[in-house]
């Protein structure tokens, strides 16, 4: 799946919060690809790291409270590591565009959407007022939100849920972004709109033959839209692969323990989930450990003392996990992996 | 049994009932709160000991008029000859009383008002059509007025500003005991059996306090600024009682010839109030369970 | 329903109506009918689901049914007696035999009340114990919820949220009710907390022999929880049947739009063009007949838009469509 020249392109992030002294990990040597027209899923749970990766990579984490650290942070030609505050700021909106959970405070609730949609136009593409009018307008046709002209004109409290998801799409889309930073996008709507909103993404993204990062808790929505997919826990991507192979050999402890405790597939109905114990780690583990040892129904004696390296399984599927094959073939049987094999 | 794996419960755990206590004792550590704490504390100390700080503040001295600073009168003296330095020092227990009296004397009644017209509706809606009433008077016009109709003296003043206060504190707590009273946590109380007083004093009383508090500290500030005004316009106060407004209004026929008399007590009220806002802002986040303590 | 066993909570024709602006003279500007002619029965020792969008009026039901709020119209019954209009002592009694769990765990915790305080106010209102035996039973209570005793005595933002959910249903069962309202009681937890609290709640139901409403929008935790569904759309129900028949054959076009719309971490779903189509209309001025018509592929303008569709009992479920027969002879016949 990864092609020669990636879209974006990240090597050992590692980001830290907090004073000398009592650093707080939160990412740690984090490094992924995204390769042209992909849908990359970055999944985990809160506080994993996965929303501080893409606020990394935007340059947006305030400078005096995180330290960032990175051997490659590169959208196209572009190294973002070494970009002015003034360049991000263009790469942000043109290069590389938004969507995040709630549409509702993303949109400024005084002017129309379409002033909004233009407003970013003419901001980084110099367009006059009528012709970022017009193209507002073809925007909203193209996130196909119906009877577009009279929308142009509505406040954002007018609209519903899913349709504010669609403009702030349209904003993200405006100017023709190579890559789209997809922050749970459809957490805040409805099933029935989720599944629209997410049908949208996956169309576009054709249509414009742009890259999508995805970030998302459900595995769900991973296995119906992305392409790839990236498991993080406590800071760390602790397995990655294209989706049918993460799903037919699932093989980080983490990722066999979220996959059976779904309900719904594979345990008889109102009997016990298998459910993973213990809480949301806060921040990153101790270095030399697996973050998920405590927790890890699949844990060895060697995971609480050396951090499992990143091996390959295959060639585009790799996982950092000292028991993997164990792993997999507990998971083997289960329904929810059957059905990808 | 599905328990969570059992961390080691920390050694030191003793049962934590006074968060409020702790989170006191933690915004004590930082610096600037600490200084406004002493300053304040030197207030009530000059307040309580000005007879022993300073000399007479009433004896009249014709000879000695309109002197500068020397080592009798530190800081000269006003067109009466009389010890400003002892004035300002005494003029500091007009203020402190003041803003004390009124900031708790609106906080009570305020709250426990507030407290009815948030949770009765029509009892409540009657009490904030008077309210609105009231607050359609300019205060300071209702002060003056007030104190005008009683006798001069130190009660008079504190009436006359605490009454047009009140709608304020009953406006903001109303406010915020109807936000309080849609939180899921009262409805968990409601349906856990708590009613009527109980649900009042433990579930929405304690989580109305903090703004009620901070309000009460600027209550006492802008206390502190109408007591000097009324002084300054010469109303309520008696001649007998020092105090910052009233100095200031004696100086203002002299401020060509000695601005300082001016500026001492302006000084004095003005850091008064500074810092008794900005305690208020620190007690507001202290107060604030979430954002006090840094445990897990 | 079984002939002879009553059910424990009946629901019958209740209407929730919300006024909603104000006009310059303080009337309402609208009314919403957050609930329409709802009915249902609660029967003895099942798990009934609630399962719908936003707005169709699921929280608000449950709302009604442990009485923190009262219907507009028609009524609710307990254990053969209604349960709104109660005096105060009446009530309360009730309150003790019907508890809630919340949807935010940490915010329906008193942020100035440790877990332990929490937990102990419905034994001290309701049952009248102790001081030594509250404590003693609050002990009891946090190893039945799976809380590690150490953590009773901190304050609910110093709990992760599964904790804080575990105090609540430590609350929740602690004076010992007979019915557990539980309102999204996981939407708002990490998916890897989401399998505890389930299991949890499914092993306090059965060892104690409770009857349980579980209101989520989480189709596939209301699947594995729920004996029965009831599926809401706009204040109404639509469906309403067994767990097992529902999802295996939804025959309601909301229904199917709804299970439809869910991602399953499946094969299947890939590339699948979604049937879902619109958004909820305004529940202020909701499609007249059918509320769904507006979304249905098989609306038929005039005979939809003319009556509300009432709830019609096949096997045993109940559907409200009018369509419903042609419906079921044209996916035969695809």
């Amino acid at each position: 799946m990864i092609t020669a020249s990636p879209t974006l392109s990240v090597r050992d992030l590692s980001v830290s919060f907090g004073a000398t002294g009592a650093r707080l990990q939160a990412l740690d040597r984090v490094s992924f690809d995204v390769a042209r027209g992909e849908i990359l899923a970055l999944v985990g749970e809160s506080g994993c790291g996965k929303s501080v990766t893409m606020m990394a990579i935007l340059g947006l984490l305030p400078e005096r409270v995180a330290r960032i650290e990175a051997q490659r942070i590169q959208l196209g030609e572009l190294d973002l590591r070494k970009a002015t505050p003034k360049a991000l700021r263009t790469v942000r909106g043109r290069r590389i565009g938004m969507i995040f959970q709630d549409p509702m405070t993303s949109l400024t609730p005084v002017h129309t959407v379409g002033f909004q949609i233009a407003e970013v136009m003419r901001a980084h593409q110099g367009l006059s007022r009528r012709a970022a009018q017009a193209r507002a307008l073809e925007l909203l046709d193209l996130v196909r939100i119906p009877d577009p002209r009279r929308r142009l004109d509505a406040y954002p409290h007018e609209l519903s849920g899913g349709m504010r998801q669609r403009v702030m799409i349209a904003i993200a889309l405006a100017c023709a972004p190579e890559l789209l930073i997809a922050d749970e996008p459809t957490t805040a709507l409805d099933v029935t709109v989720q599944a629209q909103i997410m049908e949208l993404i996956a169309d576009l993204r054709r249509e414009m033959g742009m890259s999508v990062v995805l970030i998302t808790h459900d595995l769900g929505v991973v296995a119906t839209t992305a392409d790839r997919v990236a498991v993080m826990y406590a800071g760390r991507i602790v397995e990655e692969a294209p989706v049918a192979d993460l799903f037919r050999n699932p093989s980080h402890g983490y990722t066999a323990g979220l996959i059976r405790s779904l309900p719904g597939g594979e345990t008889e109905r109102q009997t016990r989930l298998a459910e993973i114990p213990g809480n949301v780690p806060r921040f990153a583990a101790p270095p030399n450990a697996c973050a998920f040892t405590e927790r890890c129904a699949f844990a060895l004696p060697g995971c609480a003392t050396t951090r499992p390296p990143d091996e390959q399984i295959s060639q585009a599927h790799r996982c950092a996990c000292f028991n993997r094959e164990a792993v997999a073939a507990a998971l083997r049987d289960t329904p929810f992996v059957r059905a990808w094999v | 049994m599905i328990a969570e794996p059992a961390a080691p419960p920390p050694a030191n755990c003793p049962r934590r009932r006074h968060a409020t206590m702790e989170a006191l004792a933690s915004a004590l550590r930082e610096p600037w709160t600490l200084l406004c704490l002493l300053l304040l504390a030197g207030f009530l100390f000059v307040a309580f000991f000005a007879g022993m700080v300073a000399g007479d503040p009433l004896a009249i001295n014709p000879a000695q008029r309109l002197k500068p600073p020397s080592a009798q009168f530190p800081w000269g003296t006003d067109h009466l000859g009389r010890d400003v330095f002892a004035r300002a020092m005494h003029g500091t227990r007009m203020s402190l009383a003041v803003g004390a009296s009124v900031a708790l004397l609106s906080a009570i009644p305020g709250v426990a008002i507030g407290i009815f017209a948030a949770m009765s509706r029509l009892g409540g809606a009657l009490v904030m059509r008077i309210i609105d009433a009231m607050m359609a008077i300019p205060a300071v016009l209702l002060a003056v007025a007030l104190a005008a109709l009683l006798q001069p003296g130190l009660t008079t003043i504190i009436i006359a500003i605490t009454i047009p206060e009140i709608p304020r504190m009953v406006r903001l707590v109303r406010a915020v005991v109807l936000s309080v009273r849609q939180q899921p946590y009262v409805d968990a109380a409601i349906a856990s059996g708590t009613r009527g007083p109980t649900l009042v004093f433990r579930h929405i009383l304690p989580n109305t306090l903090a703004p009620v508090i901070v309000q009460g500290t600027y209550a006492a500030a802008s206390a502190i600024i109408a007591a000097a005004l009324l002084s300054f316009l010469g109303v309520g106060t008696p001649p007998d009682l020092p105090n910052w407004g009233g100095m200031m209004a004696d100086a203002r026929r002299y401020f060509q010839q000695d601005p300082m008399l001016m500026a001492y007590p302006g000084m004095l009220l003005s850091v008064l109030v500074l810092i008794t806002n900005i305690l208020g802002d620190r007690l507001s986040d202290a107060l604030d369970p979430r954002k006090s303590t840094r445990k897990i | 329903m079984k002939p002879g066993i009553s059910p424990l909570m009946r629901v019958e024709n209740v209407s929730r109506i919300f006024p909603v602006g104000s006009t310059l003279l303080g009337g309402p500007r609208h009314r919403v009918r957050a609930l329409d002619r709802v009915s249902l029965d609660l029967r003895r020792g099942e798990t009934l689901g609630l399962v719908g969008e936003s707005g169709c009026g699921k929280s608000t039901l449950a709302r009604l049914m442990v009485a923190l709020d009262a219907p507009s119209e028609g009524r609710i019954t307990f254990d053969n007696a209604p349960l709104s209009g109660l005096p105060a002592g009446e009530l309360h009694r009730r309150r003790r035999q019907i508890q809630m769990i919340f949807q935010d765990p940490y915010a329906s915790l008193n942020p100035r009340m440790t877990a332990r305080a929490s937990i102990a106010e419905p034994l001290a209102n309701f049952t009248g114990m102790g001081r030594a035996d509250i404590e003693a039973r609050i002990e009891e209570l946090a190893a039945q919820v799976g809380l590690p005793p150490h953590l009773l005595d901190r304050f609910p933002h110093e709990l992760s949220g599964g904790q804080c959910q575990r105090v609540g249903i430590a609350r929740a069962i602690s004076a010992g009710p007979d019915v557990i309202i539980a309102d999204e009681p996981v939407s708002a937890l990490d998916v890897s907390i989401q399998a505890q609290i389930l299991n949890l709640l499914l092993e306090i139901k059965r060892r104690m022999g409770l009857s349980m409403v579980f209101v989520s929008h989480d189709l596939s935790v209301v699947s594995h929880i729920a004996d029965r569904v009831a599926v809401m759309y706009l204040g109404r129900i639509v469906e309403i049947g067994p767990t097992a028949e529902i999802f295996a054959q939804p025959r309601h076009p909301y229904t199917r739009m709804l299970l439809d719309a869910v991602p399953h971490p499946l094969p299947a779903g890939r590339g699948r063009k979604t049937q879902a189509q619109g958004e909820l209309p305004s529940p202020i001025d909701p499609p007249a007949g059918c509320h769904f018509r507006s979304r249905c592929p098989h609306a038929d303008a005039s005979l939809c838009g003319a009556t509300v569709p009432p709830l019609v009992t096949v096997g045993e479920a109940e559907i409200a469509c009018l369509r419903l027969d042609e419906i079921t002879l044209e996916r035969a016949g695809v």
